[in-house]
């Protein structure tokens, strides 16, 4: 109500109109309400297709007692002329008046239309915008955090590997030195006594060495350094010749078939073979009876390994995740085995895939043996000739 | 005619490994120079490119200097016409990327210090000095 009142103080004969769908006129004569103005409602004779129809019902009155009442045909005639042109006209015009106000009512619909189109769109891209940036901000942050954290590791590790390693390294020189009597000859005893301090702090240097691999890898270091043409044979050569004294010991059986001639990879030669070191030390001491099976081949370019055991096998439940834990052994493996860390077979996956190589194993259970599962590729293919 | 004396230049600045290695080389003959700061091999290095002083057989080289990083001498040694023949092993107790960065020019050797004993350091320097 509020509104029409406003409007109608602007409005006038002609301009753009609003339509009013309770017109009392579209109501009841069934005139299409798209075709009255919003005044309709409030007085009959503001309406202005009311104006114009009760304008031309009084000129239709007028020229009907003008007929009856001027003297003479002509001028009968002619009165009657002019008011029905006037009609005529009266009809036109508010035909026209109420096709432009349609026709402006249409437009300005549309341009309202537009406008509260336009503000919502300009406010959704604003929101959408702050979104964004706010998003950006944040993710920013985040980042610079991440690049602080980072270096912040890397620090710690160039530290812990330059405190823990130096003192390492004169400790083993001077044991080292000792031994080969640079300062003389020494008693026997005491040469004893330095070969078990020389055997401990190689030991310590070795776990240092892990712990702090494990530590490498976990930060997505390198921690391999591949070179060309790194002859396999010599390594396994090495490892079987360690582990054929230890199962003898231990009096179970091994079995190698391995193929002859060279079989060259890119590698980094030590770390590759402390990792295989691992998986073939694993199967000794972790089989108490029976033995290992060992297979070496290539294949489709590829060096491919396998350690068959009768020892204590892994469970199903460890199976998937074996080569993800790091620092947590089983019991039956404690009890085989007390002194691991529990950090082998992931160092050993590590240093493999490093390798672009692979390592999977396979068991029945607890206590039903197990199979270890490694790939290299070759830069050279050689063919297996027969079992020894 | 009397055969080149050789020389090695050990550039290391913890005074343990120092008398570690010193110790070492003096009960095998071999003939050495300690350098502990960059700056001391880096004058050294450009003297023998402009020959006022003799080329080292071998350097030992540690990564870790207090005035500058190894990688930066060892640049300076291989990045040069003169020097460029010069054997240099990386001695470093460090073994993360960082500190290895050496924009593609690689040492002869790297040798983990923690990983290496004297009498095994001795035969590789022999090893060396026998094919220069």
């Amino acid at each position: 109500m509020e509104q029409t009142a406003e409007l109608q103080k602007s409005i006038k004969v002609g301009d753009v109109g609003y339509v009013n769908k309770n017109c009392w006129l579209a109501k009841n004569l069934g005139y299409p309400p798209t075709k009255h103005c919003q005044y309709c409602q409030l007085k009959f004779t503001d309406c202005l297709f009311f104006r114009y129809s009760a304008i031309s019902l009084f000129l239709v009155f007028v020229i009907f007692i003008s007929a009856i009442l001027i003297e003479g045909t002509v001028s009968k005639l002619l009165i009657v002329s002019v008011f029905t042109l006037i009609i005529i006209y009266g009809y036109y015009f508010d035909k026209s008046t109420e096709s432009i106000i349609e026709a402006n009512f249409a437009e300005r619909k549309a341009k309202e239309a537009l406008e509260e189109l336009n503000e919502n769109l300009q406010q959704k891209v604003d929101e959408q915008t702050k979104d964004i940036k706010q998003a950006y901000e944040v993710e920013k942050k985040a980042k610079e955090q991440l690049e602080a954290i980072d270096s912040v590791k890397n620090q710690f590790l160039m530290t812990v590997q330059h405190h823990l390693r130096t003192p390492l390294t004169s400790m083993m020189g001077y044991a080292d030195l000792l031994l080969a009597g640079n300062f003389g000859k020494i008693p026997k005893k005491i040469k004893e006594v330095v070969k078990k301090f020389e055997t401990s702090t190689t030991s310590l240097i070795k776990m240092v060495n892990e712990f702090l691999d494990v530590t490498q890898f976990q930060l997505g270091k390198e921690v391999v350094c591949l070179g060309d043409n790194v002859n396999l044979c010599p390594v396994f050569k090495d490892i079987f010749r360690d582990i054929e004294l230890e199962a003898k010991r231990k009096g179970i059986y091994i079995k190698i078939e391995k193929p002859e001639g060279d079989c060259t990879i890119k590698a980094d030669e030590a770390k590759l073979k402390a990792a295989l070191t691992n998986i073939f030390d694993n199967a000794v001491k972790y089989t108490n009876k029976g033995g290992i099976t060992i297979k070496l081949g290539v294949v489709d370019g590829m060096v491919k390994v396998e350690i068959k055991d009768t020892g204590i096998g892994i469970s199903k439940e460890r199976l998937p995740k074996l080569f993800d834990i790091t620092f947590e052994r089983t019991e039956e493996a404690k009890k085989t085995f007390a002194t691991g860390r529990g950090i082998g077979l992931y160092l050993s996956s590590q240093v493999i895939k490093a390798h672009n190589g692979k390592i999977w194993a396979e068991s029945e259970g607890e206590g039903k043996g197990s199979t270890f599962h490694i790939e290299l590729p070759v830069e050279q293919r050689t063919k297996v000739v027969a079992v020894r | 005619m009397a055969s080149k004396k050789k020389t090695i230049f050990l550039v290391e600045d913890d005074l343990t490994i120092i008398d570690v290695y010193k110790t070492a080389f003096k009960l095998a003959g071999i003939d050495f120079e300690v350098m502990a700061l960059g700056r001391q091999v880096i004058d050294r290095i450009k003297d023998i490119q402009c020959d006022k002083a003799e080329k080292p057989s071998l350097v030992l080289l540690d990564l870790i200097l207090p005035d500058m990083n190894g990688t930066e001498i060892l640049k300076e040694i291989k990045g040069n016409e003169k020097t460029k023949d010069i054997t240099v092993f990386l001695l470093s107790n460090y073994t993360n990327d960082e500190s290895l960065q050496t924009d593609g020019i690689k040492p002869d050797k790297f040798i983990l210090k923690a990983g290496i004993t004297p009498t095994q350091l001795i035969k590789l320097i022999e090893i060396q000095l026998k094919k220069s």
